[in-house]
């Protein structure tokens, strides 16, 4: 048996198979169909929601451009831009606001749900609280990482519970749903949420490498082309932002964009780090340097080419935290650690045109708090 | 018709013959390699502008056919295949060109475990070199090399004897 009697063979075998041509209608309908079935069964509510909140421009987004013209590809889901904590208030993209009775000092971080219901992981005590749209408390979780983590849509919250296992928060459910919990890196410590996907499909790992997809069924390893953590998905749900080794030259390792369909990185970028996706999934933001203390903040193209930076002059000038306005807009919590001032601006893909949201004020020590905490 | 979707049109036009003939090698059956293909197609059709260098659209879609080809969820879907390691009797077709050599090794190939014979139909079919066999699979070169050489010791012992070209060398 050669490996000419093999390439004759399979030849001889394809060469007669013909099929009917397949159309590009046919083609495109199939896309169609599996753009819906990707999509999560809510996501015809939540589309409302979205809807209803990109067109009321407000103080914070200042409404969305969509100036894109005909779209001959199948539409792609936007998602809702950030809302901000700020002085016991959060104020959602839409204008609206929910009295949330923490001090940012003591705030993690939190999200906000589609049905309205706000997530906020805290410090002490050390529990992921659910506040109602009107501020009331509806709910308290122990937990054993006061970390909440979104889906793209904000359908669907998750964090690790007292038990270590995956505690998931639906939006318009009133009670949770647990899974696996995430992998252990070691002794007591519980492993890590790095994504959610939707409500039945979490991304877990070790807080280095994601390994699982927790579902309620149970765990199903993840196979992916090298290691790497997944930071964000795209509002598709098409692309992971990611998070891989760079060797010993890159003190926080690179960032790429991965295609979990064909297994494959498609850009890589070791001077990106903490990627997230726009709300059309057409960009992402990196942010370097420590927590509360961003010294570079990049937007970038889906080659992971810089579109726009800040850099710090290296006088007390950082971000505290950044995160996407919408789809065009990147809201920016800027701080200067020399005199504990703070601002909120709102900047452009190319990160210009500094619109002044908050105007600068006199705050707290950043390495203590955030005056502005922006939703995951 | 838009820039994009003519573009697409062109590739699909020039292209579905010959990637309908991999997906039946990948699946041994036309009408699912007509759906393998479909469906692949399609994503490709998610993914268009993803993929920017159209030199290598090729490869994205073999990636797409062979993952989806692979995923737990096609396998739950089809007939229940198992790889084995017995030929599949019946009444061999033995062709009269080589006295039913080819119709053998048809059947060892469609007893090959889905990744292996992913394997052998991208470096034989496609003529992929074993590093582009190996970036389209998304495993390494050396695991193409063995997997390339269990899949020709598997075909090999599993072909009848009588049809194997080495034994009737020896009889002549």
């Amino acid at each position: 048996m050669t490996e000419e009697t093999f390439v004759r063979e399979l030849e001889r075998r394809a060469d007669v198979v013909h099929g009917a041509p397949l159309t590009f209608e046919a083609v495109r309908s199939k896309a169609h169909g599996i753009r819906r079935r990707r999509r999560t069964a809510v996501a015809g509510a939540v589309a409302a929601v979205v809807a209803a909140a990109i067109l009321v421009p407000t103080v914070l987004t200042g409404g969305t451009n969509r100036s894109d013209g005909p779209e001959p590809a199948p539409a792609i889901p936007t998602v809702p831009g950030a809302s901000v904590l700020h002085d016991g208030v959060v104020t959602r993209p839409d204008g609206s606001t929910v009295p949330v009775d923490v001090d940012n000092a003591n705030v993690t971080n939190f999200g906000v749900l589609t049905d309205g219901r706000v997530v906020v992981a805290l410090q002490e005590p050390y529990v992921v609280r659910v506040y109602a749209g009107n501020g009331s408390i509806r709910a308290e979780y122990p937990v054993q990482a006061n970390v909440v983590v979104m889906s793209a849509d904000d359908t669907v919250a998750a964090w690790v519970g007292e038990d270590y296992r995956t505690s998931v928060l639906r939006s318009g459910a009133a009670e949770l749903v647990t899974m696996d919990g995430p992998p252990s890196p070691g002794g007591e410590s519980p492993g890590s949420i790095d994504a959610v996907l939707d409500a039945d499909h979490v991304l877990v790992g070790d807080h280095s490498t994601t390994s699982e997809v927790v579902r309620p069924q149970g765990k199903q390893e993840l196979t992916t082309s090298e290691p790497l953590r997944v930071t964000d998905v795209s509002p598709d749900g098409d692309l992971w932002a990611v998070q891989y080794d760079g060797g010993p030259d890159s003190q926080e390792g690179c960032a790429g964009l991965y295609d979990p369909e064909t297994a494959t990185m498609l850009a890589r970028n070791c001077e990106a780090a903490r990627l997230t996706f726009s709300p059309d999934g057409k960009h992402l933001l990196s942010l370097r340097g420590d927590n509360n203390m961003y010294g570079e903040g990049t937007i970038l193209d889906l080659d992971l080419q810089p579109v726009g930076s800040f850099a710090s002059s290296g006088q007390g000038d950082v971000i505290s935290r950044a995160a996407w306005a919408d789809a065009t807009h990147v809201l920016v919590a800027r701080t200067d650690w020399t005199d504990s001032t703070w601002s909120l601006v709102r900047v452009g893909l190319g990160w210009d045109d500094p619109e002044v949201v908050v105007p600068e004020q006199a705050g707290g020590n950043p390495e203590g708090v955030a005056e502005f905490v922006l939703s995951d | 018709m838009t820039e994009r979707d003519a573009d697409f049109t062109a590739y699909l036009e020039a292209r579905q013959g010959r990637l309908l003939r991999t997906a039946y090698l990948l699946t041994g059956d036309q009408h699912q390699a007509e759906d393998l293909l479909q469906t692949s197609l399609a994503k490709l059709y998610l993914a268009w502008d993803k993929v920017r260098d159209r030199g290598s659209v090729d490869a994205y879609v073999r990636r797409i056919m062979v993952n989806e080809n692979n995923s737990l969820w096609r396998r739950g879907w089809k007939r229940r295949e198992s790889p084995t390691e017995v030929v599949p009797e019946g009444n061999p077709v033995h062709d009269a060109y080589d006295e039913g050599l080819g119709a053998a090794v048809w059947a060892v190939v469609q007893t090959l475990p889905r990744k292996a014979r992913a394997v052998v139909v991208l470096r034989y079919y496609e003529q992929l070199s074993e590093a582009e066999t190996a970036d389209v699979l998304g495993i390494s070169v050396g695991t193409v090399k063995s997997q390339t050489s269990r899949a020709l010791a598997a075909l090999r012992e599993r072909t009848p004897a009588d049809l194997n070209p080495i034994h009737r060398e020896e009889e002549r």
